[in-house]
């Protein structure tokens, strides 16, 4: 009995340590070749979305923090505009240079993650160890800002969840100045080492016209040389008040985006430390009656504002009828929220765009007809985390 | 007679004004006011004093309105509707306005949003959260009201057993006040001191314990009443809300269950309101009432009696032990000797089943559902059950011009046709009048109350019947055949005889003859009456004497939450003409035996010829009078199924006890004292081990291999039962009227007793609700203060009353309002045994009354 | 050829360049912790584990407001109230499911008493999950308390009258 088939099934995770999580991807192989290759998702599929609408607006936005828990920022920003535009709230000019500030510190957060774990998966321990370390120093900043340091639930529907702490300032230039030291150290190890460079160069390589083609976001389609940022073609939360490049790559292969996020650290950097410096005094919550809780001083003193507070935690606020959608640079790529609103306290629908899952649609193009070995590769400089894929 | 007619058209055509609201052209009648107007035009104005069913006083001043060429805004609910007027509601002046009012009223407010229970459904909160801003500017200490002594930081003051104030939540709004004063007629509660330190509190020295005291608690619009019942138990967002109906009363008042689905409990009842049934208000009975079906007492599992005890028992053995048994007596005595008697508080669908599963499957007629009346008649036409079945409209109560109620204490028996009544006399101008053996508690809005002798409830009747013909205020043929008919009585005799003055027997004749629109009511102190049928026959000559019932309404009222659906569905022995017929149609067979009601089912047992009994709801030892001979009764019996949610006398001795479904544990219809059917649902799941009637009484069915039906055919088939206009026409020719001689009196028992339900209770159940029972929790005896003094007895004073078969001591109440001599005692309590007093075969019952010393 | 030439550059040149960062760090201090045995300093809004205040006098702050329960969107907040003694509200029953609990702070924030926060404590492992659901007893701080543990929130009584102003 002789097996005449002459490709090999094989089944890569879900429980594989280089699939970032509950991955499953069944490969099909010719020898070392990968004839096709299918990512299965769901694996932990939380149904952040449907319990959203069963949430009041405000009691939604935990639920964010816990989509792409790399870049927990980033997704209450996303929601958080959505819900604003939606009820068109202004929003104080302090909070938009705060949440631009904190977006960017969530940016390099989440790269450096991402750079950690993908160079682990090609060989490289150590850079995970260093990464990490640099991380810590974020991670810091969100505990001091929001109380937690993964599920921050800092950026509020009409601000911030408190005012930045007191050593915010200290703490962000000390980021500004460590870390393009740090980057020094990561291409020391990386961008000359023979072995990484074996393992990305012209590894999982996905054309311009492709990369359009399959609505890839972020990082994966700007290395492919396409000049698409969210922050600079649709700016939002003030971000057309900075100046910053839109790092660019040529082949659109993983060693191109391995360069690229390298230069959105040090852009986003740059942002930061506009941020910082530009930072206008203020309030760090809009004022408005009915949305925003009002200050916690004056509901112990105040009965208008107890009354408020009490109706705004039972009921939530009422949101008008119509529907929105914010699309924002995550890390990864284009976060969006959709929101419908039937005209009641609780969103109607809330869709998220999520950048993971849809960059992880291209992975069968990346990795078909590629080595068996560059399938970690891919799906490393794809960037995906498996709570946005399937949410 | 012309003229009459003219003047009523022309008042008809009301005279109507068309204004302007929003842009919006309105016309309504004249009188209407703005707020009104806009109201019935579906455009909101906020307010907090205005209520629907109270005269506005334009107090909260939140309802303004912008209209044109007034100077100021003006408030809508004071300000009536004038042709031309154009008014915004929206404006930005109106806004600011409202803004301002909330931040006046929000001034002294105390910031008690998370101590107080009406936080999530508060309208100040509601208001100030849609029309105020998040902001004060009120920077200073605010005004306090401090209870003397108290150590509590809460402010709160209990001025009833069930209601607490706090005064300084109150937004004086007067909404309690003009409610206790106009709708319920009780001047327990008030506004007292001006300006800042206004305050409402209940009038000095009182408690608020009126029977509709429930309601202030209802309408007040911020969390200064609130009552024990709702007290720091839950949130109200935590609930969940279902329609319901009041279980008690036989209006079939709409009520709204506040339930919490994970601990299967109910919370509290609110009203649902429905103008035609209930205008909103709730008796304290319909309100607090609810609280049984969560008790903790409630009977758990079915118990059967092995060796003299009853044990604990699973569904199936008790069921197989009713077959058991129930077949025994059939095959042994015939099934004639099996009876059953059913609570009318049950839905119509168990009470169906009950009757079906008695007719087809026992073969037996013997099924009843009236338990606390005496010496019941055989036969289903009489006069009495004519006019039990005449038809009655709740709503028509409101434009009639003459409200006469004849042996009724209407606030005991029907709180809502009470508020009803009130409600035609205090806003539509009509006329009451009270005929009753003692005086009640309606006598200030009475234009005129008889008080009769008691015991010549049918010589006050025939009284008014001779004043009229004395008087020509009727037609003379009608006269002149009456006049035959009573002929031997004339009126001084007859005016000696009821105890009420020839002058005041010819006013009532004279209201009588000259309204337009009238509702006339019985009540239970005709029904309970042994001589029903003399005493209705002279409410049928009265009603042909004047045509009552061609203009208006004249009924015995249904007293329990489904009399009217048992007496439509027939689950009585013997049912009206036109359900026995379509009863027969629909099982294609009925039962040719003897029928027997509850009373001679109770005479029969003492004989040994009724063996086996079926009681599901009810407890005739507690309520049917006469309790030793129904307690021997049942003791002979040889096998005794009870069904209850508590344990009561009857269960006591049943050999089978098996705990029943409370009406919020499953969906049902019942059918009011209108006949109008309405829906109960289900709010929680069936506590313990308890199961609906109708669904023990299939089980039973299915024991004898047979089947009532599916839950479709029963429906379709009480639905035809009540299709059916089963209403059977008064006479149509005047009557003779035996005037009845009372039996002998025993010697020295003089004072006659009424045995009726305390205002705060109704039937058996209800003592285990603990706020009805913080209202009274134990028997009293009411007594007027005559009566009292002549006694030399005092408030609280234990009084031993004693009947020639029994006695039983209970404390003295003294009522102002009762002026004769007679005795009332409420009989909703089992620690009491009042029913023990009571002879089944006397009229009257006679009791003297001797103080207790310590 | 080429391929020995570029492998020398690589061992020799490239290779050294990666291994000095590493090496460099032989000689830094370490920047973890030995975790169990030292503990890292929390954040001062860090969000542990539930505490329930008292008044100065020893009194529960917590009124049993149900506002906590409400802006909870984990739903892990359970509470019964109840009238003590001197007819004022208070808990009867509080607990808070830890297991459902997601840490967000949305209690605090809700908390119209100032009677919960979140203190520092992070390390709940236990063997049963029936310890996770704590009791209003578990929450209590202590009285008198030793430190207090809250110093970021502003700690004042109310001065308009309607909770408690009996400390004022």
């Amino acid at each position: 009995m002789s097996n005449t088939r002459k490709e090999m099934t094989l089944n890569m995770g879900p429980q594989h340590p280089s699939t970032h999580g509950v991955l499953r991807v069944v490969l099909e192989l010719d020898g070392e070749r990968v004839v096709k290759a299918e990512p299965v998702v769901g694996y932990l599929h939380t149904g952040i979305e449907k319990t959203m609408e069963n949430k009041l607006y405000y009691k939604a936005l935990p639920c964010t923090d816990r989509m792409d828990y790399l870049a927990p920022m980033s997704n209450n920003l996303g929601f958080c505009l959505a819900v604003e535009k939606l009820m068109e709230i202004e929003i104080p000019e302090k909070v938009k240079w705060a949440r631009v500030c904190l977006a960017e510190l969530t940016r390099i957060n989440s790269h450096l993650v991402w750079l950690g774990t993908h160079a682990l998966d090609l060989g490289a321990m150590s850079m995970l160890l260093y990464t990490f370390r640099e991380r810590e120093m974020i991670l810091d900043i969100y505990e001091a800002c929001g109380g937690q340091r993964m599920m921050t639930t800092y950026i509020r529907i009409g601000g911030l969840a408190h005012d930045l702490p007191p050593d915010f300032d200290k703490r962000v230039r000390e980021i500004i100045k460590v870390i393009p030291e740090r980057l020094v150290d990561y291409e020391n190890l990386l961008t000359r080492n023979e072995i990484f460079i074996n393992r990305t160069r012209n590894v999982a390589v996905i054309s311009a016209e492709d990369a359009i083609n399959y609505g890839l976001s972020g990082p994966m389609l700007r290395g492919s040389g396409v000049n698409h940022d969210l922050r600079k073609d649709n700016p939002y939360s003030g971000y057309e008040n900075f100046d910053f490049e839109v790092a660019l790559g040529q082949k659109g292969d993983a060693y191109d985006r391995y360069l690229l996020r390298l230069k959105e650290i040090r852009e986003s950097l740059r942002i930061i430390e506009q941020a910082i410096d530009g930072m206008p005094e203020g309030p760090y919550l809009a004022h408005v009656p009915g949305v925003v809780l009002p200050p916690k001083e004056d509901i112990l003193f105040k009965m208008e504002s107890l009354i408020f507070h009490f109706k705004i935690i039972t009921e939530g606020f009422k949101s008008p009828f119509g529907a929105v959608y914010q699309g924002i640079e995550s890390p990864k790529g284009e976060l969006g929220f959709y929101i419908s609103s039937d005209g009641s306290n609780k969103p109607n629908r809330v869709r998220v765009r999520p950048p993971s899952f849809v960059n992880l649609a291209a992975l069968p193009k990346l990795v078909e007809g590629g080595l068996f070995a560059d399938v970690v590769c891919a799906i490393g400089s794809t960037d995906i985390v498996l709570g946005e894929v399937d949410r | 007679m012309a003229d009459d007619t003219r003047k009523k058209t022309t008042t008809k055509a009301v005279a109507t004004v068309t204004l302007t609201i929003d842009g919006k052209s309105i016309t309504v009648p004249k009188g209407t006011t703005v707020l009104e107007a806009a109201l019935q035009n579906g455009i909101h104005i906020p307010t907090f004093c205005w209520h629907p069913k109270l005269k506005s006083v334009g107090a909260c001043r939140m309802c303004y309105v912008e209209i044109e060429k007034m100077a100021k805004l003006q408030v809508s609910c004071a300000t009536e509707a004038v042709e031309g007027m154009v008014v915004h509601t929206d404006s930005d002046n109106v806004k600011q306005g409202r803004r301002a009012i909330i931040e006046f009223i929000l001034l002294n407010h105390p910031l008690d949003c998370p101590t107080c229970d009406k936080g999530g459904e508060c309208d100040l909160q509601n208001l100030t959260f849609e029309h105020g801003y998040d902001d004060s500017r009120f920077d200073f200490r605010k005004s306090r009201f401090v209870d003397e002594g108290s150590t509590s930081t809460f402010d709160d003051v209990r001025i009833g057993p069930e209601i607490v104030l706090n005064r300084n939540r109150c937004i004086l709004c007067y909404k309690c006040v003009r409610a206790n004063k106009e709708a319920f007629g009780e001047y327990d509660l008030g506004a007292y001191e001006r300006g800042n330190i206004t305050q409402i509190n209940s009038a000095p020295g009182e408690k608020v314990d009126n029977p509709f005291s429930g309601n202030l608690v209802e309408i007040c619009p911020v969390g200064a009443l609130t009552n024990s019942d709702w007290r720091y138990k839950i949130r109200v967002w935590l609930t969940k809300t279902t329609p319901s109906l009041c279980n008690f009363t036989s209006s079939g008042t709409n009520t709204l269950f506040y339930k919490e689905d994970h601990q299967n409990k109910i919370f509290r009842t609110t009203s649902r309101r429905n103008d035609d049934i209930d205008d909103g208000w709730l008796p304290d009975v319909t309100r607090y009432g609810y609280q049984i079906v969560n008790s903790p007492d409630r009977l758990r599992v079915p118990l059967i009696k092995k060796e003299g005890k009853q044990v604990e028992a699973t569904w199936d053995e008790a069921l197989d032990l009713i077959h058991k048994h129930f077949t025994e007596i059939s095959d042994k005595m015939g099934s004639v000797c099996i009876g059953g008697l059913a609570s009318p508080s049950l839905d119509n669908k168990s009470l169906y089943a009950f009757s079906k599963f008695f007719r087809t499957v026992l073969n037996s007629n013997n099924v009843d559902f009236r338990s606390d009346y005496r010496m019941l008649p055989p036969d289903a036409e009489t006069v009495f059950s004519r006019l039990c079945s005449r038809p009655f409209k709740i709503a028509d109560i409101d434009d009639s011009d003459v409200v006469f109620v004849f042996g009724s204490d209407l606030l005991r028996e029907h709180p809502n046709e009470y508020l009803r009544m009130r409600k035609a006399c205090n806003f539509n101008n009509a006329r009451v009048f009270v005929v009753n053996p003692y005086a009640t508690k309606a006598a200030d809005i009475a234009a005129l109350e008889a008080v009769y002798k008691v015991g010549s409830d049918e010589q006050a009747i025939n009284g008014i019947c001779l004043a009229a013909i004395d008087d020509n205020l009727v037609s003379g043929p009608k006269a002149k055949a009456l006049a035959e008919k009573l002929s031997p009585l004339t009126l001084p005799e007859t005016s000696k005889a009821c105890g009420i003055t020839v002058d005041d027997l010819r006013i009532l004749a004279r209201a009588l003859a000259e309204s337009r629109k009238i509702s006339f009511m019985c009540g239970e102190i005709v029904t309970r009456s042994k001589e029903r049928e003399t005493i209705t026959t002279a409410v049928s000559n009265l009603n042909l004497l004047f045509g009552l019932e061609n203009k208006g309404q004249v009924a015995s009222l249904a007293r329990y939450a489904n009399s009217g659906g048992a007496c439509k569905l027939g689950v009585q022995p013997s049912p009206a003409p036109a359900v026995k017929d379509k009863l027969k149609e629909i099982w294609g067979g009925y039962p040719e035996c003897e029928p027997h009601n509850t009373d001679s089912m109770l005479a029969l047992m003492k004989k040994e010829e009724v063996a086996g009994f079926f009681v599901i709801g009810a407890n005739p030892i507690m309520l049917h009078p006469d309790r030793q001979f129904v307690r021997e009764g049942l003791e002979k019996l040889d096998f005794l199924v009870a069904c209850d949610l508590f344990e009561s006398e009857t269960t006591e001795i049943a050999d089978v006890v098996l705990p029943l479904c409370s009406w919020a544990e499953y969906d049902g219809e019942y059918v009011n004292l209108e006949g109008r059917s309405q829906r109960a649902e289900r709010a929680v799941k069936p506590m313990f081990e308890s199961r609906p009637g109708c669904e023990i009484i299939k089980l039973i069915t299915a024991k004898y291999e047979k089947s009532l039906g599916e839950d479709e055919q029963l429906t379709s088939e009480i639905q035809q039962l009540l299709d059916l206009d089963s209403a059977l026409p008064l006479p149509t020719e005047f009557m003779a009227v035996k005037v009845v001689v009372e039996d002998k009196q025993d010697e020295g028992f003089e004072i006659p007793l009424f045995v009726t339900d305390d205002p705060h209770h109704c039937g058996h159940l209800t003592e285990k609700s603990p706020s009805l029972t913080s209202f009274a929790d134990d028997a009293y005896l009411e007594i007027g203060p005559d009566l009292a003094e002549r006694l030399k007895l005092k408030e609280g004073d234990n009084v031993r009353v004693e009947s020639p078969v029994g006695k039983v001591i209970v404390p003295a109440r003294i009522s102002e309002h009762i002026e004769n001599d007679v005795v009332l005692i409420p009989r909703n309590f089992s620690s009491t045994p009042i029913t023990s007093l009571l002879m089944r075969k006397k009229r009257i019952d006679r009791v003297t009354l001797s103080k207790v010393d310590s | 050829m080429k391929e020995v030439l570029k492998a020398v550059v690589n061992v020799f040149l490239k290779m050294p360049l990666g291994f000095m960062v590493t090496i460099k760090y032989f000689f830094r201090k370490p920047v973890t912790l030995d975790y169990p045995h030292k503990k890292r300093p929390m954040a001062p809004r860090y969000r542990g584990r539930h505490y329930l205040e008292r008044y100065d006098d020893g009194t529960e702050r917590c009124v049993c407001c149900g506002l906590c329960a409400a802006a909870c969107p984990a739903d892990a907040i359970y509470m019964e109230p109840e009238e003590n003694e001197k007819g004022e509200r208070r808990a009867r029953i509080y607990e808070i499911n830890l297991l459902r609990c997601i840490f967000c702070g949305f209690c605090e924030e809700a908390c119209p008493e100032e009677a919960i926060f979140l203190g520092h404590e992070y390390e709940f492992s236990d063997y049963e999950r029936s310890s996770f659901l704590w009791t209003k007893e578990q929450m209590l701080v202590q009285h008198p308390r030793k430190d207090n543990p809250f110093k970021r929130i502003y700690r004042r009584v109310r001065k308009a009258y309607g909770a408690p102003d009996k400390i004022s």
